[in-house]
């Protein structure tokens, strides 16, 4: 089996340029008010207040951004050349097809978590320390998972983006109504909804462990592993049905 | 093998039906039929793009995905289908690199097929602002990347000039090598004819007839036209049933070459002039229009 590693450093470049540069305007967008806040204040003299402002500020880019570029990163990696039909040129070379797209899909997510600890090292040398290193473990979680269903649908469908949003805020909103402490059973869902939203990929659980790891709390190891599984499990189906499944439509 | 679609009505298109072909190495065999044939399918089948309903194909022994992914295949799709934003170089050093060229070399093989392909002046323009011809020589560029056993082109001269029409036959002949089949799937029968051993003819999924091109016989029976510079009537007078054009030329029912030889002889003896002969349709055309149809093309 040939795996066309030569060509990772494209899958790279693709990631950066097409992918990751949405998600970077967006949180510069967001870097840029805390910065000037900070800024206005001499070196190591920042008020509680301005700290506060920041790490808000922070979480709340990272709550956008670290779902839109898995969304970003992982959207169209299976399914942009098939539906384009660029698999003719691809995969009339002696490359290995589930290589490939295991590859790009790798390349995307290295690509995205990186890209995330840079961008928090920059953030936070410029307003107060963040951990970068807590900053990629939060981002590699969320594109175990988010990724794995992007890849997925972009396995199954031509459709994936639309197919992701609705997906991920179905989940969200299902889920963040059972997780309600209104003291009703399932929130006070219908059995039916509370079962589709245990089927759905565990959106508010992934949140309970980012902020777990941003406040340096011991993760809930079952917690830890529905995610991690569910996200694995779709990837891994991804990549079943490309080799089962025809490239051309 | 066969392909059959299933719309989501449950309504079935058969796009082969029963097809069976064999290429040989050393060989160049056509496929040709007029739209809808089912030409690109079996291409695609092919290349293991799609999987057949039933039946099966293999290159040289294994199933066409894992040829493919061993060996690679030589292919220039009918859709040229690449981002538009590459450049045409970007796009062949990208594929030099897929098709396993080693790095320290992809710079000389992109050299050598962009000047093969005289596509030097555009190789920094992006796709997108290429004309057809020209984004068809980065196909063809990019399949001359792969040395490969197998070539399969897909209408390779839609959208060419006629100079590159030409250079694209002279590409072709000198891919031809023992030890390669190639396959050209299209519209064009003068093409076929000029490039390929054998043409299967496909019509409506099946393969109605597969002719062996340049074969003549002297049995084969042909209708002629032939260009007359002066004594026409004596022409007319040896062909039964010819008629005499605006232009001078005479149009010749089917006859055998023995006969044609025989009848042009008398007519020359008899103070005819003769500047050409031209068959009516080549063989691979009668074999086509007796296949298809009137509607074929």
């Amino acid at each position: 089996m040939r795996i066309p590693l030569g060509y990772a450093r494209y899958q790279l470049r693709d990631s950066l340029t097409q992918r990751l540069s949405l998600p970077l305007i967006v949180i510069a967008m967001f870097a840029v008010l805390p910065v000037y806040v900070m800024a206005k204040h001499a070196a190591g003299a920042h008020g509680p207040d301005e700290a506060v402002f920041a790490k808000q500020l922070y979480l709340q880019s990272v709550t956008l951004f670290l779902p839109m570029g898995a969304f970003l990163c992982s959207v169209g990696v299976a399914s942009t050349d098939r539906q384009h039909g660029y698999f003719r040129f691809l995969f009339s070379k002696p490359v290995n097809v589930l290589a490939y797209y295991v590859q790009a899909y790798v390349v995307a997510g290295a690509a995205f978590v990186v890209m995330f600890g840079l961008i928090t090292w920059g953030f936070g040398a410029m307003t107060i320390h963040f951990s970068v290193h807590r900053a990629m473990e939060a981002a590699l979680l969320t594109y175990v998972l988010l990724g794995g269903i992007g890849f997925l649908l972009g396995a199954l469908t031509r459709f994936d983006g639309v197919a992701f949003i609705a997906i991920y805020l179905l989940a969200l909103l299902l889920q963040q109504f059972m997780a309600a402490p209104n003291g009703l059973h399932n929130g006070g869902l219908p059995d039916w909804l509370a079962a589709i939203a245990k089927v759905l990929p565990p959106v508010v659980t992934l949140d309970v462990l980012r902020n777990h790891i941003y406040a340096a709390q011991a993760l809930d190891p079952s917690q830890l592993w529905l995610v991690i599984g569910y996200g694995a499990g779709a990837a891994l189906l991804g990549l079943a049905l490309l080799r089962r499944g025809p490239l051309a439509r | 093998m066969c392909k059959t679609y299933r719309s989501l009505l449950g309504r079935q298109v058969r796009a082969v039906d029963d097809v069976t072909l064999d290429v040989a190495p050393g060989e160049v065999v056509g496929i040709a039929g007029p739209n809808g044939a089912g030409k690109s399918t079996i291409i695609s089948l092919l290349l293991g793009f799609l999987r057949p309903t039933a039946g099966a194909v293999s290159i040289d022994g294994l199933e066409p995905r894992a040829y493919a992914e061993r060996s690679g295949v030589a292919y220039v799709p009918e859709l040229m289908a690449l981002p538009t934003h590459w450049t045409g170089e970007g796009a062949l050093r990208r594929l030099a690199v897929l098709a396993g060229v080693p790095g320290g070399r992809v710079e000389r093989e992109v050299d050598r097929v962009v000047d093969a392909l005289a596509i030097g002046e555009h190789r920094k323009k992006r796709l997108k602002t290429l004309s057809k011809g020209n984004f068809q020589r980065i196909g063809i560029a990019q399949a001359m990347l792969v040395d490969a056993k197998v070539v399969v082109f897909d209408e390779p001269t839609h959208g060419l000039d006629p100079v590159w029409t030409q250079k694209f036959r002279e590409i072709v002949l000198s891919l031809k090598r023992n030890d390669r089949a190639i396959i050209i799937a299209s519209h064009n029968l003068d093409e076929l004819e000029r490039l390929a051993d054998r043409v299967a003819i496909i019509d409506r999924g099946r393969v109605q007839r597969v002719v062996t091109v340049n074969a003549a016989s002297v049995t084969q029976v042909m209708a002629y036209r032939i260009r007359v510079v002066a004594g026409g009537e004596a022409v007319l007078a040896r062909f039964p049933g010819a008629t005499a054009g605006a232009n001078g030329d005479i149009d010749i029912p089917a006859v055998d070459i023995a006969t044609l030889n025989a009848n042009l002889a008398a007519a020359i003896g008899g103070g005819a002039l003769i500047s050409g002969v031209i068959p009516r349709e080549s063989a691979l055309e009668q074999a086509f229009h007796s296949a298809v149809g009137a509607g074929g093309q």
